[in-house]
């Protein structure tokens, strides 16, 4: 199989796999716990983010051939793609839901998590798809 | 007219197909998968196990971090 086909499947696998936790946790959650309807919201974590992990890591395959870069430091810098566009998302949607200070504590946390996940996660699924 | 008798046919077909993977050939697939899978084993640095708890404890303190997480990155 082409290597950027598995680059991009690779990438997608796991927030693929986290989306339906999403679903659960959130529909467990009572209706006034939140200000919003979840349909409303979901259309960022299910549309767009597992796309752009794959668009992500079939960049960093490509890049790799050039030079050697660290899987999380990689994906960490993916947070300051996504998160501009979860924003404009909120905007466009007439459904802001970020706080100066959430944003402030979360985005840190975002970082974190992106580069834990990219450093264990994507970078393992690489190797086992022979693209590592 | 010659005919073919079935043990005629049996082997041309068998000279005309290459022989299927035999069953020791078609076992090393899942071994170097998982190889694979070992070799590229990343092991947690002292940083990763401080980042974690970092993000378990920001998650406990502030639960809305959680839904920041889950809905938007």
């Amino acid at each position: 199989m082409h290597p950027y086909l598995r680059a991009y499947m690779s990438g997608i696998a796991l927030p693929t796999i986290v989306v339906p936790f999403v679903l659960i946790g959130l529909s467990l959650q009572s209706s006034a716990a939140h200000e919003f309807h979840i349909e409303d919201v979901l259309v960022f974590p299910i549309g767009l983010v597992p796309n752009a992990w794959g668009l992500w890591n079939l960049l960093y395959v490509w890049l790799r051939r050039r030079r050697e870069i660290p899987a999380g430091i990689y994906g960490a810098a993916l947070a300051f793609v996504l998160a501009p566009l979860a924003f404009g998302l909120q905007l466009a949607l007439g459904k802001v839901l970020w706080t100066t200070e959430l944003f402030a504590v979360g985005f840190p946390a975002a970082l974190v998590v992106y580069y834990l996940a990219w450093r264990f996660g994507v970078a393992r699924v690489n190797n086992v798809l022979g693209i590592g | 007219m010659n005919t073919l008798s079935d043990e005629h046919v049996r082997g041309l077909l068998k000279a005309a197909i290459p022989p299927p993977p035999t069953d020791a050939r078609r076992g090393e697939i899942w071994p170097a998968l998982r190889r694979r899978i070992h070799d590229g084993r990343q092991h947690p640095l002292r940083i990763d196990y401080a980042l974690i708890a970092a993000v378990v404890l920001l998650c406990l303190l502030r639960p809305s971090v959680i839904e920041f997480l889950l809905l938007h990155l």
